[in-house]
């Protein structure tokens, strides 16, 4: 049985015995794509799908069960390493109940298009409730560039260019922050008007503090999905920049986000002590 | 009117020939292979063989941040500046498309009251078109909105690609000052271009979106709508924006930014209540703005040009085509029964 075959089986069970009441999964779009989509009876779970196609996080949709509050239902997801990484870090940081979500694991070696993939040490979700599909054996397809040594290694006045430039083609269509499942604040600070944190406008200075602000309210909380680069219309490698805040927090805490719901990430834990040097 | 061939170094030398007299807006490749239109500094730097630009001409007629008044506060006096742009720009290589769109952009902004910065835009403009003698892309579909791959509409000049270069032809007194500047060898007989053939999806007439209005098709779209801004910023014919001032003490700007009604909070009145709280609502709202409430309010004219760009850019799958599609069809199953009739609409 294939893996998409496995789900439907899974999703249908989950339906017919009223376990969930729908599931966020992904089925054929058109043009050939692949989309994200919510089946809510036996019959809708026959158009559940799972190939290399699959590219969203289907964790950023729980956060939609925040809003139904106590009356939310509970959901079947399913999920690549990355996004069950993605619902831990939600979990730790109280904005779901993991009680609330049977996980349909997926093991994944990467999916289309995603730069991300290339360097993700992961291959079965860190967290299910049941597991589908094989741990698949051979390399991801994609090499894994490393686009981030190259442009270490060049002098911060180059680098500070490289991202200047890259910064000023951005539209600020925000499409990076709201395909992230961590950004989640009910009024962005780049878009707060009063007190205003920064203009309207759309030009480098303000579209540079938006991606730095964002970077760094992601330091220890983002899972390296890459879905940010995924989604820019421009073609700004997003995810290089967040990867290598990943990388210095990987460096310096030994830290990777969303590995379990319970390890207190570094930039939201207190401890007294450090503040004693 | 009257044709020239220029093979594509005369093309190319024509273009630096004007451009000492313009700020020349052409296709370029960017990043990883993408085109977009960017003012360039050289006739080099175009590239071609576009299909299409990720961005559309809209951003250098309404560009996507512009001051519209300076204010100064000295110390007896305050002053107002509008600063009225004064650059011409020549925007070289559009598809039909794009220059179709202008006729929403100019039943808007040139309407009552007139907008001067759209305006010294528009009028400091010559555009020249890239025909589409072949599909650029899967996801055009011009012919549906009432364009046409070969379409003239706000077009200066026209360019026809042809295997020995370019097929140029002046389709106005400001294109024809253009022309005389370009070298290459008269066209006779005339070249007449053939339109290819494109998809045809319906274009549902008003009543159908009423019909639709409360039918479950929003929230199912909504459902994976990320919220972003995409669709609305690359379309060519999006035009909301939010006006804010910059600035303190004696020197504050006024701006006119881009804004997308796709996005959360777009909607909300000063008491707090929200009257689109659902991404469902607001994709209806941006989706009936373009096929419903604009031709309704501007004698017919469509808030689309059929370019592909929202197809294309939606992470999530989000395909205009299809919703129109889906609004025909649920309209006519909405018809028989009787059910779903808009409340609360004085049509």
């Amino acid at each position: 049985m294939s893996t998409s075959d496995d789900i439907r089986r899974v999703a249908r069970e989950l339906l017919e015995k009223g376990e969930v009441a729908r599931i966020y999964g992904y089925a054929e779009g058109r043009r050939g794509q692949v989309r994200p989509f919510i089946a809510r009876t036996p019959a809708e779970a026959e158009r559940l799908l799972f190939d290399r196609r699959c590219v969203h996080n289907l964790a950023l949709y729980l956060l939609d069960l925040k809003a139904e509050g106590a009356e939310a239902p509970r959901v079947g997801v399913v999920m690549k390493p990355c996004d069950a990484r993605a619902l831990n870090v939600l979990v730790l940081e109280h904005q779901l109940d993991r009680a609330q979500v049977h996980v349909i694991g997926v093991p994944c070696n990467g999916v289309e298009g995603k730069r991300a993939c290339g360097t993700c040490p992961d291959r079965t979700p860190p967290t299910y409730d049941t597991l589908v599909g094989e741990v698949p054996t051979e390399e991801p397809g994609q090499a894994a560039e490393d686009e981030l040594a190259r442009l270490l290694a060049l002098p911060p006045e180059e680098r500070r260019r490289f991202w200047a430039e890259q910064f000023a083609r951005c539209i600020r269509c925000y499409a990076c922050r709201q395909v992230c499942p961590m950004c989640y604040c009910e009024v962005c600070i780049a878009e707060k008007l009063d007190p205003p944190w920064e203009s309207i406008a759309i030009a480098p200075s303000e579209n540079e503090f938006y991606h730095v602000l964002r970077g760094y309210h992601l330091i220890g909380r983002c899972i390296e999905c890459g879905e940010c680069e995924r989604v820019c219309p421009m073609g700004i490698p997003v995810f290089l920049y967040q990867r290598y805040l990943a990388e210095e927090v990987r460096r310096t805490f030994d830290f990777r986000p969303g590995m379990d719901a319970e390890t207190l990430a570094p930039f939201m834990t207190f401890r007294k002590e450090e503040l004693e040097g | 009117m009257p044709q020239r061939l220029l093979n594509p170094e005369e093309l190319l030398a024509w273009v630096d020939r004007l451009l000492p007299g313009y700020r020349v807006v052409a296709p370029v490749r960017e990043g990883e292979g993408r085109f977009f239109l960017r003012p360039i500094g050289g006739a080099q730097e175009m590239d071609l063989s576009v299909t299409r630009t990720v961005n559309s001409l809209k951003e250098y007629f309404f560009p996507p941040t512009e001051a519209i008044v300076q204010i100064r506060r000295g110390k007896t006096a305050v002053r107002l500046e509008v600063p009225v742009p004064e650059e011409r720009q020549l925007l070289f290589a559009v598809r039909p498309c794009d220059a179709a769109a202008l006729a929403s952009m100019d039943a808007l902004f040139l309407g009552d009251p007139a907008d001067p910065y759209y305006g010294a835009r528009r009028r400091q403009s010559v555009l020249v078109g890239l025909a589409c003698l072949e599909v650029p892309t899967p996801e055009c579909f011009c012919t549906t909105t009432g364009g046409s791959p070969i379409g003239t509409a706000n077009l200066d000049l026209i360019l026809y690609r042809v295997p020995e270069g370019y097929i140029v032809e002046a389709l106005t007194p400001r294109g024809e000052e253009l022309f005389q500047e370009a070298s290459g060898r008269p066209v006779e007989p005339p070249f007449r271009p053939q339109a290819p053939g494109l998809p045809a999806y319906p274009c549902p007439p008003q009543e159908d979106w009423i019909r639709v209005f409360t039918d479950p098709l929003w929230e199912e779209l909504g459902e994976r709508c990320l919220g972003c801004k995409i669709c609305t910023y690359v379309c060519p014919t999006c035009y909301c924006f939010d006006i804010r001032d910059r600035g303190a003490g004696g020197r504050v700007e006024r701006l006119r930014a881009w804004d997308a009604c796709t996005s959360k909070h777009y909607s909300v009145e000063a008491s707090g209540h929200d009257p689109r709280p659902t991404r469902g609502t607001r994709l209806r709202n941006r989706f009936c703005h373009k096929y419903y409430y604009f031709p309704w309010r501007y004698q017919g004219t469509l808030l689309c040009s059929g370019c592909g760009r929202c197809v294309a850019a939606c992470p999530v799958n989000i395909d205009l085509t299809e919703v129109l599609e889906e609004v025909a069809t649920r309209s006519r199953v909405d018809r028989s029964s009787g059910r779903n009739q808009a409340q609360g609409l004085d049509h």
